[in-house]
């Protein structure tokens, strides 16, 4: 597998005040993360760090809670590639043509999210990382940017406290504290339920829901899928 | 449209679905995520409006930080250490109506229970109003008096009691729970509309 970013031993303190403490995570091509953590974990710091670096290899974009494109027009900011055809589809797709004359700075928190997104699928960044902003939009909206993210082959790196939202990723990192507690595939780092409780990070609902059932025994295995859940217990 | 058309003292009001910029808050304090760049402690930053130390680690017990949080410096808190802040700033304030802005999208769920007490406890005890924007139909159930929904034609009204509704999930997302039974009922397989796993697992468990 392809290595976009490797992060070795990032540290951060403030204050004398360990933030982020030894992180070591690896960023592949096509294995789209989710993070989270509870409050205070160091998830927001460890996007402003990933923001600070030169990855001079690959194509990266960073949206933070607080970014925002100030001067201009949409259209502005997103025209500036020649290449029409890959801008309209991109334009499209997120609704940006509603507000395609609009000043950036009259923009929705929504639309900002959407407008960055846009600008750095344009691009043809290699790897997004969005800290939390997804959350602010609705959960098909949501899911929808980002199957379409993917799709076009851009690995997205994605922290919210929304834990319904790891079921989108393959792969999942849980920070505590300034570490790493846990990182895996999603599917095995939400079966550590005694470990995820401990840490007050609770679980998506159907995995709750298949690991109560499997416990009384209706059911083999933890589902992540309401239908196959529901198909196996009606058999 | 002004915060005061929606404050009814001694109650939790929700607003859902509203753009937060389009509603005028005054007489109010507003509680929401901002940076800070002062290179200032929390107990100087609160020192403006309280330097009574009982009261200000009084107010870190009440947003469950402990006495250290006040050596804190302001511009290296998190992101739901402002929220705390604010939140203190609010109570030490002594503001009779506060409006939080979203909080829910910043804590996990074990952390919404804690701050669901305390503002449920801030309106039956201090005698404070809230109004918060949010559109978590989960967070909201069991804590909101009312909660008033914003469509492109009017706004709604709804009872805090009456939050599983379908009205309702025309514009906000499901919750998880009522989504599944209703996944279930469309497959004929009909259960009442609980709201809490464990009465939902009983059901399961007589049925299958």
């Amino acid at each position: 597998m392809e290595k976009l970013i490797e992060i070795t031993n990032m540290n951060v303190k403030l204050n004398n005040r360990k933030v982020l403490d030894n992180i070591s995570l690896t960023f592949f091509k096509g294995v789209s993360v989710f993070i989270t953590g509870s409050a205070s974990s160091g998830k927001t710091t460890f996007f402003r760090e990933i923001a600070k670096r030169q990855d001079r290899k690959i194509k990266k974009g960073v949206i933070l809670e607080d970014t925002i494109i100030e001067p201009g027009t949409v259209r502005d900011v997103l025209t500036q590639d020649d290449d029409y055809n890959n801008v309209a589809d991109v334009i499209a797709f997120l609704g940006l043509d509603k507000v395609w004359l609009s000043k950036c700075c009259t923009l929705s928190y929504e639309n900002m999210t959407k407008l960055l997104i846009a600008k750095y699928l344009i691009q043809k960044v290699d790897i997004l990382f969005i800290d939390r902003r997804l959350q602010f939009l609705k959960e098909k909206e949501r899911k929808r940017i980002i199957e379409y993210i993917n799709k076009r082959q851009v690995t997205l790196v994605y922290s919210s406290s929304n834990i319904e939202d790891s079921l989108y990723f393959p792969y999942m990192v849980v920070l505590d504290k300034g570490i790493v507690a846990i990182e895996g595939k999603t599917m095995q780092v939400l079966a550590e339920e005694k470990l995820l409780k401990r840490l007050g990070i609770g679980l998506p609902f159907i995995i709750d829901l298949s690991i109560q059932l499997k416990l009384y025994g209706l059911v083999d295995k933890v589902y992540s899928d309401k239908r196959k859940l529901g198909k196996y217990l009606w058999k | 449209m002004e915060i005061s058309d929606f404050v009814k003292k001694n109650k939790i009001i929700a607003l859902s679905n509203f753009n937060v910029s389009e509603v005028n808050a005054v007489d109010c304090f507003v509680v929401r995520t901002r940076t800070l760049s002062d290179n200032i402690s929390v107990r100087e930053y609160l020192s403006k409006i309280c330097s009574n130390d009982k009261r200000l680690e009084d107010s870190c017990k009440m947003v469950n930080e402990n006495s250290d949080f006040l050596n804190r410096i302001v511009m290296h808190l998190s992101t739901t250490e402002l929220l705390k802040l604010f939140l203190m700033e609010a109570l030490l304030g002594k503001y009779k109506n506060i409006v939080l802005v979203n909080f829910d999208m910043y804590f996990m769920e074990k952390e919404l229970l804690f701050f669901k007490k305390l503002f449920r406890k801030l309106v039956d005890k201090y005698d404070k109003s809230i109004v918060m924007f949010c559109d978590n139909v989960n967070f909201m159930f069991d804590l909101v008096d009312e909660m008033y929904l914003n469509t492109a034609d009017r706004i709604y009204e709804f009872d805090g009691k009456d939050l599983y509704n379908k009205k309702i999930y025309k514009y906000l997302d499901k919750p998880k729970i009522v989504d599944f039974i209703e996944y279930l009922g469309n497959n004929g397989k009909v259960f009442d509309n609980y709201t809490e796993m464990k009465e939902l697992l009983k059901a399961i468990y007589r049925e299958v």
